[in-house]
């Protein structure tokens, strides 16, 4: 007889063995981490980092991760001419471990298999918690269903404005609580002075066909549907936007029209016009606040005005992880730190954005603030915009449908061609390239 | 006799380990040559029949991307119009301007190295750079051309912003740039007969007829040869167009190399532009085979029968 309490050598080793399997299974990473890399964690790796911008802005992370991390080492790789190499580096099948991605390029690798889908990895991080990111910038990378980044830092477009140049044309400041297109245009008109080449408004970037969109946007327009696989903006709302600001641009009284542009630096100095004192209000991402601390001005900020809704442009990045990383799990350990509340604040501070976690903002100093300003500044209207600000729309083919959209909008903004009778067309144009994925 | 066989099958042994060590000398080159500019080529050929968005799979279309071209892509047609115009241009005027130069340096006057040098000069800053040079020159408020033109009482220009200015200001930039031709002209002319000058000289002939009689004929082949050069070179034009203005305004300056080059690079249409490349190549292929046809008619070769 044997008691019952005891066990069998036999039994005790099936038993065990069906245990230690149990336990094996319930250590299964998730389906796209790779097994091979549960050996490479047991030894020191090395994974490489690729982003379009110095290393500077990631040091404090890296050093910090390095650190806690002693088996990792992140070499970080800045990649020139980025739009060109990523695709060629993917073609080769040697794109960096982690990517940090623009917009519509994350998509585009995303749709064609060269990243991972990440949510197998942000579901097994207990630690992880989604809810903290504004939701434009969390569900942007998601294309069916499959999760191809992670943000880190916004850039929204907001409005700058010279509050010298409204005191002395007696012209009130823009309220950021309602602030539309008409106060925009009379704003503008009233500071306007051509023939002293002073003007209340930036002229629109020409040739920065991405900037249209969020004209678009405030009308209750877009450039494509919000699955990317037609183009709108052949539609009214796009349409009425667009010739809205063409006429404004023609004007001359209230932007520096093409003509006028070209005895003061042609479109590309247009930036430089604000830190000049030549224009009352400039539309532009934040990353402008650092040329207007030394402004011999005092300058303040508001959101971008609205005409049926508010809305803005906001610049992002996402950090992916390569399908061809032979360390996908150590790269996930990257982007889990980088894009922590702490290695995004790192990185905002040093250029001075806002971060896409809200935890990120709430840490003290604000890194969109600019400490040597010391007059009041209406900072908090940035970290507001991430509210309803809306990222560069990511179709497929986005750089031969915005070929077409752009060679549209430099006749419109010519006034050679009206937007009713060019947009339509374009449209179909453009819905056959995006949709051909 | 056998000492004789045996000395042929040394030399034998010698040449043909000359031969080896000759190959070896340029094995690194044919290697290069294989790798990187013969196979790219073969693999650019074959990709003209695939979709090829570099990321993903290529897919066999057959002629689809050579009737594209022609049918429904606007900009082809347009680009090869404006890379046209700029060779009929910049390869026309280069030319005279660089054989004027040539003339005006080939004399023997003191100083005239250090303006040889001088012009030739451009001929040795890269592409990329003399177009970023160019384009502080002809900017709107800063440039030198807009300021002369202000100093003067006039209105400034927008050189690179206004579609009637902006294809001229390229092939302004492109004279630039005549260094080579002008060395090979004045290699050229220094390398004249004197007598036939001497004998014109007896025939009271002016030096307008010496020039157009004598002169012209016996450079003939050199500017036949700096014809097909530069031909060749300038519709392959693409730093300028995208350092300068990207192809615009308006798509003016859109030559044939930036349309390429953005379809492989900003569109990832890889398959497309190989096959650009192609009706590239064979455009400059016929045109200079037709040079070559009509070089029978008007070039001199001294010692040939005319």
């Amino acid at each position: 007889m044997t008691d019952p309490r005891t066990l069998s050598r036999r039994t005790f080793l099936s038993l065990t063995g069906v245990a230690a399997a149990g336990a094996l299974a319930a250590c299964v990473l998730p389906e796209t981490a790779d097994s091979d890399d549960m050996g490479a964690m047991a030894e020191p790796v090395t994974i490489r980092y690729g982003r379009h911008d110095p290393a500077s802005g990631v040091t404090t992370t890296l050093d910090a991760f390095h650190e806690e991390h002693p088996m990792i080492t992140v070499e970080v790789e800045q990649i020139g001419e980025f739009h060109a190499k990523i695709p060629a580096l993917a073609a080769a099948g040697n794109l960096p471990d982690v990517v940090r991605s623009w917009e519509a390029m994350a998509l585009d690798l995303g749709r064609n298999n060269q990243f991972i889908d990440l949510q197998a990895h942000v579901d097994a991080q207990t630690d992880f918690d989604p809810d903290d990111f504004y939701p434009n910038w969390w569900n942007y990378p998601v294309v069916d269903g499959k999760r191809y980044g992670i943000s880190d830092a916004a850039a929204t477009h907001m409005t700058f404005y010279n509050r010298d140049l409204f005191d002395e044309n007696g012209v009130d400041y823009p309220d950021p609580a309602n602030f539309t297109w008409a106060d925009y245009e009379s704003m503008a008109r009233a500071i306007s002075d051509p023939e002293n080449r002073i003007w209340g408004s930036e002229t629109i970037p020409v040739g920065w066909h991405m900037w249209s969109v969020k004209l678009t946007w405030q009308h209750g327009g877009s450039y494509y549907s919000d699955d990317y696989l037609s183009c709108t903006i052949g539609d009214t709302p796009a349409v009425e936007a667009l010739q809205y600001w063409a006429d404004l641009l023609l004007d001359g009284n209230v932007m520096p029209s093409p003509s006028q542009i070209i005895g003061i630096g042609g479109s590309g100095a247009a930036a430089e016009l604000l830190g000049a004192g030549k224009i009352g209000m400039q539309r532009m991402g934040t990353w402008i606040t650092g040329g207007l601390v030394a402004a011999p001005f005092k300058f303040n900020i508001a959101p971008e005005p609205m005409s049926t809704q508010q809305s803005t442009i906001s610049h992002g990045a996402f950090n992916a992880i390569a399908s061809t990383s032979e360390h996908k799990d150590a790269a996930w350990t990257w982007i889990n730190a980088n894009c922590s509340t702490q290695g995004i604040y790192n990185y905002c501070s040093e250029a001075n954005f806002p971060g896409t976690r809200r935890s990120t903002n709430e840490i003290d100093p604000k890194p969109w603030v600019a400490p040597e300003v010391e007059y009041e500044v209406d900072w908090h209207t940035i970290p507001e915009s991430l509210e309803y600000a809306r990222i560069l729309p990511g179709p497929a083919n986005e750089g031969e449908s915005l070929k077409l959209i752009g060679d549209a909008l430099d006749l419109i903004y010519k006034g050679e061609a009206q937007a009713a009778d060019i947009l339509p067309e374009v449209a179909e144009k453009v819905t056959k390239v995006i949709s051909d994925i | 006799m056998a000492a004789t066989a045996t000395a042929g099958r040394a030399i034998r042994k010698a040449k043909a380990q000359e031969t080896i060590t000759a190959y070896l000398f340029v094995a690194p080159w044919i290697i290069g040559f294989l790798l990187f500019i013969g196979g790219p080529i073969i693999v650019s050929f074959v990709l003209s029949f695939f979709r090829w968005k570099i990321i993903n799979t290529p897919r066999f279309i057959g002629f689809d991307h050579y009737v594209a071209m022609f049918t429904t892509d606007d900009l082809f047609l347009h680009s090869l119009g404006v890379t046209f115009r700029f060779v009929l241009y910049s390869v026309i005027l280069g030319n005279i301007i660089a054989l004027s130069l040539a003339l005006l340096l080939n004399q023997r006057i003191r100083g005239i190295g250090v303006w040889r040098t001088i012009f030739y000069l451009p001929a040795v800053v890269s592409g990329v750079a003399g177009s970023v040079l160019w384009a502080w020159m002809y900017s709107g408020e800063l440039g030198i051309f807009n300021n002369l033109l202000i100093a003067v009482g006039l209105e400034p220009q927008a050189w690179l912003w206004d579609e009637q200015l902006v294809l001229g200001s390229l092939v302004a930039k492109s004279l630039w740039n005549i260094g080579v031709p002008m060395v090979i002209y004045m290699a050229a002319l220094q390398g004249l007969p004197q007598d036939l000058y001497e004998a014109a000289d007896l025939d009271n002939a002016g030096e307008w007829t010496k020039f157009l009689s004598v002169t012209l004929p016996l450079i003939s082949p050199v500017i036949f040869f700096n014809l097909v050069m530069g031909i060749i070179s300038q519709i392959q034009t693409f730093a300028e167009p995208y350092v300068m203005t990207k192809g615009g305004p308006a798509n003016a300056t859109l030559f044939l190399g930036l349309h390429l080059y953005e379809n492989a690079f900003h569109f990832l249409k890889m398959g497309y532009a190989s096959a650009m490349a192609w009706i590239m190549f064979l455009i400059i292929f016929v045109l200079t085979m037709g040079q070559f046809g009509l070089a029978r008619r008007w070039v001199y070769y001294e010692g040939q029968s005319s």
